[in-house]
This record gives C-alpha cells, sequence and structure tokens, in this order.
C-alpha cells in the first residue's frame, strides 16, 4: 500500500499580509500549507508537489492569475487541480467569466469571511484525499487483480497439467488392463491345450475299451437284429467322440507345419462336419461353391484345418439366425495358387477395427467368447503356407475372408519379406 | 502261425479287451499292467510282438521299447496312446509302429502285419 500522499494547499498572493492571513485561517485544514508571491513561483511548487486546491490572487505583477492559472491547467500532472480565484469586490462579470474559462472552479471575494475561506478549502482538501484514497483503491484493486490472474493462470496451468497426468494414468491403467486381460487369454488358450491333451488321453483310453467291446459284440451278433443295430449306433457315436477329442487336440497343438498333398475340398468338407450340428442349432445355412477337378496342393492338413475351423468359427459367431455362409474355392488362373472365401451375411467389422483384426490378442467379440487369436493364428499359417489372407467387410452387410495359398507352400524366408503380403487387409 | 503277443497297459479294462481281441483272433497273448512287469517277461519268454500303451506310470512306453529292443532284438513293437500327435512322434523315435485310440480291431490287425513284416527285414541298427 502507497503511503497517502499530504494534502498540499498552495496559497498565491503578491502581497505577503495577505498569504498570512489566509496561512492564519487556514492553519489545520490541509497537511501543508505552501506559500507563492508570484505566478513564477506557483508554479515551480506545482512542478514538485500536488496540490488539493490553489487559491490564486487574480491581480498581480508579472504574470496575473488568468495566466498562472491556464499555465497550470496547461500541464498535465496539475490539470485538475482546482483553482480558487481570490479577487477584490467589484470584479467585472467578464473578469468572472474569464476566470472560469481558465480553468477556476470557484471565487472568493476579498476581504474573505474566514469561515467561508476555511470551508471552501477544507471541501477541497476532502475531496483531495478521497480521491487519494479511491486512487489508492484502485491500485490496490488492480493489484489483487493481477494477482488473482495469475493465481488463475496458475491454477489453470495445475489443472490442465493434472487432467493431462490423470489422462496419461488413464492410459497407462488401460493398457495394464489389456495386457492382463491378453495374458489371462494366453493362459486360457494354454490351459486348453493342456486340457486337451489330458482330455484326449483320459477319454481316448475308455474309449478304446468301449469301441473294441461293441465290435467283439457285433461280430457275434447276426446282421439286421435290434441289439446288432443297437450296438452299430454306439460304435458310430464312440467314433463321433473320438472325432471330437481328435479335432480339440489338432486344434490347441502349434507345430512346424507337415506338408502333404492336401485337397481343400475335403478339409473344407471335414471341418463343416466339425460345426454343422452348431450351425444347425443356430439356424445358420450354409452354401459350397467348390470348382471341380481341382489338383491337390501342398500344406499342412491339421493347420489348414484349424484355419477352416476358425474363420467357420468367426463367420457363425458374426452371423444372427437364417443367416448364410458362404464357401467358396477355385484356382487361380494360372493355376499357382487357389483361392478360398468365406463369406457370411453378418453383422460385419467396423472399418476402424478392421485394420487390427488379425493382430493378436484383438477381439470384436465380447469378453470371454474370444481369445482374440482366431485371426492371428490364421495368418500366421498362412504366413507359413506362402499364402495371405485379406479381410473385407461392410457393417450391417458381412464379412468375407479370402485366402490365397500357394499349390507349391513356399514358407516365407522371414518376417519383412511378408509384411505387405500380410498387410492387405482391404478397406 | 501263432505269434506270441505281450500286450501293456495300465487300463485293466482295455488291457483285458485287447487281449481278449488277440485271443479270438487265434493268437497267443500275454497281458500285463505295468512295464516292469513286461521287461520280466521279455527276459524269460520269447516274444513275437510287444504292444505297449504310450502314458504308463513307472516305465513309459517308448522306454519300455527301447529296453526291449536291448533285451529282446527280434520283439516288434507298436505303442498305442489317446494321446495322438506327440505321441506318434515319440513312437516313430523309439522305432516303433504307432496306432492311435480309440482303433477298430482291423486297424489293430493291420498294424500288428506290418510289424511283423518289419521283424524279418534286417534291423536298422544291424
Amino acid at each position: 500500500m502507497t503511503p497517502r500522499p499530504k494534502a498540499r494547499v498552495l496559497l498565491v498572493d503578491d502581497r505577503q499580509e495577505n498569504l498570512l492571513a489566509m496561512k492564519a485561517v487556514l492553519e489545520g485544514v490541509a497537511d501543508e500549507l505552501v506559500l507563492a508571491s508570484s505566478g513564477v513561483e506557483a508554479l515551480r511548487h506545482l512542478l514538485d508537489h500536488d496540490f488539493a486546491a490553489v487559491l490564486l490572487d487574480v491581480v498581480m505583477p508579472g504574470m496575473d492569475g488568468f495566466e498562472t492559472a491556464t499555465l497550470i491547467h496547461q500541464r498535465e500532472r496539475s490539470r485538475h487541480t482546482p483553482i480558487i480565484f481570490l479577487t477584490a469586490i467589484g470584479t467585472t462579470r467578464d473578469e468572472v467569466a474569464r476566470g472560469y474559462q481558465a480553468g477556476c472552479v470557484d471565487y472568493l471575494l476579498k476581504p474573505f469571511v474566514p469561515g467561508i475561506l476555511r470551508s471552501k478549502v477544507e471541501v477541497f482538501v476532502e475531496l483531495f484525499r478521497l480521491r487519494a484514497d479511491l486512487q489508492d483503491r484502485l491500485e490496490r484493486e488492480a493489484e489483487l487483480n493481477a494477482a488473482l490472474a495469475q493465481k488463475n493462470e496458475t491454477l489453470m496451468r495445475s489443472e490442465a497439467e493434472q487432467r493431462r497426468l490423470g489422462a496419461a494414468l488413464q492410459a497407462r491403467n488401460d493398457e495394464l488392463q489389456a495386457m492382463s486381460r491378453q495374458l489371462w487369454h494366453a493362459a486360457k488358450l494354454a490351459a486348453v491345450g493342456e486340457l486337451a491333451a489330458s482330455l484326449a488321453h483320459e477319454i481316448n483310453n475308455p474309449l478304446a475299451t468301449v469301441s473294441l467291446r461293441v465290435e467283439m459284440l457285433l461280430a457275434k451278433e447276426p446282421a439286421g437284429t435290434p441289439t446288432s443295430h443297437a450296438l452299430r449306433v454306439v460304435a458310430q457315436e464312440v467314433e463321433r467322440m473320438s472325432r471330437l477329442v481328435m479335432s480339440l487336440l489338432q486344434f490347441s497343438r502349434q507345430a512346424p507345419p507337415e506338408l502333404t498333398e492336401v485337397e481343400l475340398r475335403g478339409e473344407v468338407a471335414a471341418t463343416l462336419e466339425l460345426v454343422q450340428h452348431h450351425l444347425r442349432k443356430v439356424g445358420i445355412h450354409v452354401t459350397q461353391e467348390i470348382e471341380p477337378g481341382l489338383p491337390p496342393l501342398r500344406a499342412d492338413r491339421q493347420k489348414l484345418r484349424q484355419v477352416f475351423l476358425n474363420l467357420l468359427t468367426n463367420a457363425a459367431d458374426a452371423t444372427p439366425r437364417d443367416g448364410r455362409i458362404t464357401v467358396r474355392i477355385r484356382g487361380r488362373a494360372d493355376g499357382s495358387a487357389h483361392i478360398v472365401e468365406i463369406e457370411d451375411t453378418g453383422c460385419g467389422i467396423p472399418p476402424e477395427a478392421l485394420p487390427r483384426v488379425t493382430e493378436a490378442f484383438f477381439t470384436t467379440k465380447p469378453e470371454g467368447k474370444g481369445t482374440g487369436l482366431g485371426l492371428s493364428i490364421c495368418r500366421r499359417i498362412l504366413r507359413e503356407h506362402g499364402g495371405t489372407l485379406e479381410i473385407t467387410s461392410e457393417v450391417g452387410r458381412g464379412t468375407r475372408v479370402t485366402l490365397i495359398l500357394p499349390v507349391v507352400a513356399q514358407p516365407a524366408a522371414d518376417e519383412s519379406t511378408t509384411t505387405t503380403a500380410e498387410g492387405a487387409v482391404a478397406p | 502261425m501263432t505269434v506270441r503277443m505281450l500286450i501293456v497297459d495300465d487300463e485293466p479294462e482295455l488291457l483285458e479287451v485287447m487281449g481278449e481281441v488277440l485271443a479270438e483272433l487265434g493268437h497267443e497273448v500275454i497281458t500285463v499292467p505295468t512295464a516292469s512287469r513286461a521287461l520280466e517277461v521279455l527276459a524269460h519268454t520269447p516274444i513275437d510282438v510287444l504292444i505297449a500303451d504310450v502314458v504308463m506310470p513307472g516305465i513309459d512306453g517308448p522306454t519300455l521299447v527301447r529296453q526291449a529292443r536291448v533285451c529282446s532284438p527280434s520283439t516288434a513293437a507298436v505303442l498305442v496312446s489317446g494321446q495322438v500327435t506327440e505321441a506318434a512322434d515319440e513312437a516313430e523315435r523309439a522305432g516303433a509302429f504307432f496306432l492311435a485310440k480309440p482303433f477298430k480291431v482291423s486297424a489293430l490287425v493291420e498294424v500288428l502285419e506290418r510289424a511283423l513284416a518289419r521283424r524279418h527285414l534286417p534291423t536298422r541298427d544291424g
């Protein structure tokens, strides 16, 4: 807070006795009374100080009151300093008008009544003090405002920082959650593999016993009897269970590719057989459009079955009741590859998710339903065969997965050479 | 020709039915529940074909086949298992034929014929 400025009053008169008289009357009214005996001296004082009021004698030798007043008000610092003219009785109207023009605010007639002089000056001193207070308050307010603005800015900055940190934290958290989900899925998949292996052992042993027992009984039973029929049904069902365990094992197994002569038609049929019960149950129709007379190709039978099983399962998961899955197999015109298309009339994949669907652990299926590994395993298997996997999809219309399998498998030499091929996810 | 067979499986039901099936086919069959018992038999009795389960407590099938080849080189070996994929590789490494459980009688007969045919060829180990 700035110290309160002194309320000074400047008394200007060429006559010493007048100055002393005024000084006596005004004693105690202001903080300080400054006396000047000429206009020039008055101006000099005005250079040094601000004044609450100037009492200015009009008639002075040299620079008179009007002139002095004009000069006072020309200066920026004293532009608004109140001037009270002191004039003798008999001042003309013209002179009064001139005085007001020169910037005086009041008139006092000489000889003056002490009480009037005192109270007039008191008013100006009070005004000066009020203005000073106001000025001070405004300055303080401005200071406070500036401080407030600064605080505000700091606050806003820290708030933004906090938001940024919060967002970063959230992102980390999401990442962590995704990772733990992935780990859980991976663990689950590994568990499925182990489970499949021990299940195979535990189920296949009793199945072997049942199968042999049934066969022995059948051999002794004449054909056509009800018992013989019943035994045949048991044999059939045992075979079905055995196939199921076998597929589960194949599905969960990871091994280097074993290339043999493979007929795609037969492999697709075998895989369809595995899922057809499920497809029938959920009311999905399957159409096969297979080019006749396609030669076999060299591929890993089990792995191709795994690919088909994955793609058919995906298609089934995406397709509503009464939907359709179409499987097409045709040869490439130059005979270098076979093209397999698996198309569904399902919900489709949103464009933003499409480029990521072959990433490991990425899934659009509900929590717990997909591992996010299916398509990435498919892509890996296709890569092992030197082939490609492309996906086109339209939300609400369906999805088509196109596999290109070279007739002679050329396993990719390394990752980098296959990135373009496997990255061929059509928009 | 009567063929003498030794069947080893820790599953008593399966062991029993396999014994019955092969006996009905006219073979002479010895069944034992463990590999160590099988080795005892092999030490005293000439066996044409050894049929062993892959996964067994104690000595497993492939180990039994390897030991059998030492103590009874003329015995052919067939390994059977419900754990299809890995077991098949193991059987091959042990120099045995492989049969996946469950199997048909015809499949068993076929693999036994192949095993016996191999037995009359000169062995790889010389």
